[in-house]
């Protein structure tokens, strides 16, 4: 099984989500959204360009649109291999979970 | 969403400079959104903020990516030149010390030039300062009627018509004046009476004292920061007095800081101008007399032609009585801008003797023709050597270099050469400057922060530079066929000599061309010096009169002089032989009785003549034997005569206008034309007066001339006698030739800078030559040794490896000589009396320049020419 940092793999979640939608800047409002915390623009460019190149994303050119002042956008998607890796995870995350209540160290 | 915001062109430029290539600049577009995002959340200026921010983040990894990864590269560029160095020590040196000469030498010619052209930019608002300069039809000097000078009416009405005009000074000069200092006396120069206005035109700044103090007593003055030194070394002379030509006192109130050396008048002692009405009971407000020299600070905007033109108007408006009068006088004004004063200005009356603006041209060229001499030598040496490189880089094409990356490569090793000779010349200039400024008589010393103003300049130059030298080897070397190179090896023949040696031609015909003009300007020099100026300069020695008593006991004078046996004659006149540049309206009967002619002239005493050995074409000197010379008699030289039209034989007389009246004399004889001006100019009509001793025109000369002997001695007599009669002036001479020498001073200064760089460039040029030498001999030895075995013989040799280095220069020769005579003969144009351009001078300079470069070549050839064949061929 291939292992996935955790960043890598709100990433994937987070371009999943968004579907054709999911380019840098929203892809970067979401993630806020969901941890609370704001990631810089440079950090996320090389993520997800390391992700291109791993294969677990693809990426493509928007047509130009009028709020970009017509620039294009680089849209993200994921591949199929993203969707196996994510699945294996959400698979090892439920059986580690599993059977585990509320955390608690006992004293 | 309202109309989306845009970050600034800038910035998004900037960013899509450095931003890593691998992101395709597609990124932009999400800069521009979050741009938007901000700009509608928190405003415009919090989004550029944030915009500008992430421009400054991504420094770090420029400097990374753009920067210190070529770093590994330019190491090894620096490296291969390093070793290239060592390799090709000879031309690497040749390379070194051309440029070092190249660059110096343009260093040294453009702070001479950079100081010529900064006259009088120290002023704050010199942009908007003007001079008045004016044409009076009553004053003719020097064939034009246009004066430095200005009517003093003239400024008083200045500020009061044109509201364009926002202040107008104007002042007087005394160049020869008495001063008293404790009871010593001294004679000064730069003595000026200022207007209120003066420090509101010019920047000079006091260093104690304020400058209103000469306004509110007109018994103030205040004086320069030398004379202080000079007169009151280590103390403050604030308060003590000064005493002007032994009849007035003045207190010093201040001290004016030094008046910078480009500065085209220069100030010693200033006072306010009421002192002309005091002390010389001058009328400050007339339109008689001209006198002043006036300058205005005009408004931005102002229109010169316009306001020239309003203010010629001016004297019809105050003071033309009538319609004569405006014919006769026709005043009108010009302005000039005081920055052009130096270079371009020659009227009469001019403070100080002007600079050329040519001489700035001539200069410019030499430093020109000396740094594209030296880039040529790299040129040629840096594209023989790659023949030996072709291995280098024929293995750094097959590796994979581009073109680019060897061009990159070639102009970095140029870079070096250049830099490191550019610093060391920056260093050579600075220690040679002291002496460079004290040959010229300029004070072009340079501080620090003063160089660091031209730094931009020095950036050009090198870039400039590099790019000369460098960028014909850098197309030249990456053009190699990596395939062919490497087989079969690059012969330096390889039909690029084409180039190479028109670039040779070039080098000499820039330096024989220069070799010629100095040749020229020095035989010019040279005549000019040696011509017959028609008159007697041996052992005579001239002493000006300022006492004016003394000049009512002037015969008691020279009878006293004339008593010693050591002195032959002695004689009185109002100028010398070697500068009669007054003039004075002179009239004729039967002319009309309101006009005037003017004409130079000299008031002597009957000795005058025999003194100075004029020559008498027709008539007699002014003698004794005949008293009415006493009342007035005139004798003209041979130009005045053809001016008139008269015959020589003739008789004539003159009227001489004198305290409203004319004086009637008859004309005894005529001279042969002398040179009573500069020798550049034509002779002019001249007329002598012997009316010496008339109150208008007192005589300003005493001229003695001495026996053979010890000069010092007779000097002892004379100033002794001198002191005598009039104890309270101190005794000052000049000897008549010195006088004469002076005059051409100039000249001769900028002469012998022009022989120190026509020296450095034909000796750049022959390194040059002498560095290809070494080259095609080096590349010949096998091909001597074969020939030396096939029964050569070592002149034969010797021929055919100088052979085309003569064919080199004759050529040079060809072009250069008519574009030398043209040039030449333009620049002798300027002189009345000239050398003839003959063709010996020519050949000299063609046989100059031959020798030179075959003396060069000679050694390499000698060498290479005698060597033992077996020598050169065992090495195989």
């Amino acid at each position: 099984m291939k292992i996935l940092s955790r960043s890598e793999e709100l990433l994937l979640l987070t371009v999943y989500r968004l579907k054709s939608e999911a380019y840098t800047f929203n892809i970067r409002g979401n993630l806020k959204e969901i941890t609370g915390k704001a990631s810089g623009y440079g950090a996320l460019y090389v993520l997800l360009e390391r992700l291109v190149e791993k294969g677990y994303l693809k990426a493509y050119m928007s047509d130009p649109t009028p709020e970009r002042g017509g620039k294009r956008k680089r849209i993200y998607t994921i591949t199929t291999e993203a969707v196996e890796v994510l699945n294996d995870i959400r698979k090892v995350e439920r059986l580690a979970w599993d059977g585990i209540g509320e955390l608690k160290i006992d004293k | 969403m309202n109309k989306p915001k845009k970050p600034p062109k800038f910035a998004e430029y900037l960013l899509r400079w450095i931003l890593p290539d691998y992101t395709d600049k597609d990124s932009l577009g999400d800069y521009e959104e979050v741009f938007n995002t901000i700009a509608d959340q928190r405003g415009y200026k919090s989004a550029l903020l944030w915009y500008l921010r992430q421009i400054l983040k991504t420094i770090p990894d420029v400097t990374h990516e753009k920067l210190i990864s070529k770093i590994s590269m330019i190491k090894n560029y620096l490296q291969i030149a390093i070793r290239s160095f060592n390799r090709h020590k000879i031309y690497s040196s040749i390379n070194i010390f051309g440029l070092i000469m190249g660059i110096t030498s343009f260093i040294l010619l453009s702070l001479y030039i950079r100081f010529e052209l900064d006259y009088d930019k120290f002023h704050a608002r010199s942009e908007n300062i003007y001079r008045i300069a004016t044409e009076d039809q009553a004053y003719l000097y020097r064939n034009s009627y246009k004066m430095a000078q200005t009517h003093p009416a003239l400024t008083l009405k200045l500020k009061q018509e044109f509201p364009e005009i926002i202040s107008a000074a104007r002042f007087w000069i005394n160049d020869d004046i008495r001063v008293s200092i404790n009871g010593d006396s001294f004679y000064e120069k730069d003595f000026l009476y200022i207007n209120r206005d003066f420090f509101e035109v010019f920047s000079f700044d006091m260093a104690t004292g304020s400058k209103e103090s000469i306004f509110i007593d007109p018994s103030s003055i205040i004086i320069s920061e030398s004379i202080a030194e000079k007169y009151f070394p280590g103390k403050n002379p604030v308060g003590l007095i000064i005493n002007f030509e032994g009849t007035k006192d003045f207190h010093i109130t201040g001290i004016l800081k030094n008046v910078p050396q480009n500065s085209h008048f220069n100030i010693d002692f200033l006072v306010s101008e009421e002192n002309q009405r005091i002390i010389f009971d001058r009328d400050i407000e007339t339109w008689r007399a001209i006198g002043c020299y006036a300058y205005i600070h005009l408004d931005n905007n102002t229109i010169l032609d316009e306001l020239e033109e309003r203010i010629s108007e001016l004297p019809g408006k105050y003071f033309y009585e009538d319609d004569t009068q405006r014919k006769r006088r026709n005043i009108s004004y010009s302005l000039q801008p005081i920055t052009s004063i130096h270079l371009r200005s020659d009227l009469n009356f001019e403070i100080e003797n002007n600079g050329d603006i040519r001489m700035i041209y001539i200069f410019s060229t030499i430093s020109i023709l000396i740094l594209a001499i030296a880039c040529i030598n790299y040129v040629n040496l840096a594209t023989a050597i790659s023949s030996v490189r072709g291995k280098e880089v024929g293995i750094r094409k097959v590796v994979g270099a581009t073109r680019n990356q060897l061009i990159k490569q070639i102009l970095f090793e140029t870079s070096i050469y250049v830099v490191i000779s550019f610093l060391l010349s920056a260093v050579i200039a600075k220690l040679i400057l002291p002496y460079y400024s004290s040959i010229l008589e300029k004070d072009i010393m340079i501080s620090f922060n003063e160089s660091l103003v031209l730094l931009p300049g020095m950036i050009i130059l090198i870039v400039v530079l590099i790019l000369l030298a460098g960028s014909y080897p850098a197309i030249f070397i990456s053009s190699f066929n990596p395939g062919i190179i490497l087989k079969k090896g690059l012969s330096w023949n390889s039909g690029r000599s084409v180039l190479r040696s028109s670039l040779v031609i070039i080098q000499f015909t820039c330096s024989i061309i220069l070799v010629l003009s100095v040749l020229v300007i020095g035989y010019q020099m040279e005549y000019l010096n040696n011509k017959d100026t028609g008159y007697i300069r041996d052992r005579i020695i001239t002493v000006g009169i300022r006492d004016e008593t003394l000049i009512d006991r002037i015969s008691v004078l020279k009878d006293e002089l004339s008593e010693d046996h050591r002195i032959v004659s002695v004689s009185a006149s109002t100028r010398l032989p070697c500068n009669i540049d007054w003039q004075y309206r002179i009239h004729y009967p039967g002319m009309p009785d309101d006009l005037f002619m003017s004409m130079n002239f000299c008031i002597v005493d009957n000795d005058f003549i025999d003194l100075y050995g004029l020559e008498l074409v027709e008539g007699r000197k002014f003698s004794d034997d005949h008293p009415s010379d006493k009342q007035g008699a005139f004798i003209l030289n041979e130009s005045a005569m053809k001016a008139l039209n008269w015959d020589p034989k003739g008789e004539y007389e003159f009227d001489f206008y004198l305290d409203g009246e004319f004086k009637t004399g008859k004309i005894v004889g005529v001279l042969k034309d002398f040179h009573f001006l500069s020798m550049y100019e034509q002779i002019q009509p001249l007329y002598l007066y012997s009316g010496i001793g008339l109150e208008s025109f007192t005589p300003r000369f005493i001229s003695i001339k001495i026996s053979d002997g010890p000069i010092d001695e007779i000097l002892d007599l004379i100033s002794a006698k001198f002191l005598d009669l009039s104890p309270d002036y101190p005794f000052e001479y000049s000897i008549i030739d010195d006088a004469y020498q002076s005059a051409y001073r100039t000249d001769k200064q900028l002469g012998a800078i022009l022989r120190i760089f026509t020296i450095i460039s034909v000796v750049i040029a022959g390194m040059g030559l002498l560095g290809l030498a070494i080259f095609t001999t080096e590349q010949k030895f096998k091909e001597i040794g074969i020939r030396k075995i096939l029964g050569a013989s070592a002149g034969k040799i010797m021929l055919l490896l100088a052979g085309e280095f003569t064919i080199w220069i004759l050529i040079s020769n060809i072009i250069a000589l008519p574009a030398g005579y043209y040039l030449m003969n333009k620049w002798l144009g300027n002189f009345a009396y000239k050398i003839e351009l003959n063709m010996l001078i020519f050949i000299s300079a063609a046989i100059m320049i031959l020798t030179v470069a075959l003396v060069t070549i000679s050694f390499q050839t000698l060498k290479a020419s005698t060597a033992n064949p077996l020598d050169t061929l065992s090495s195989e």
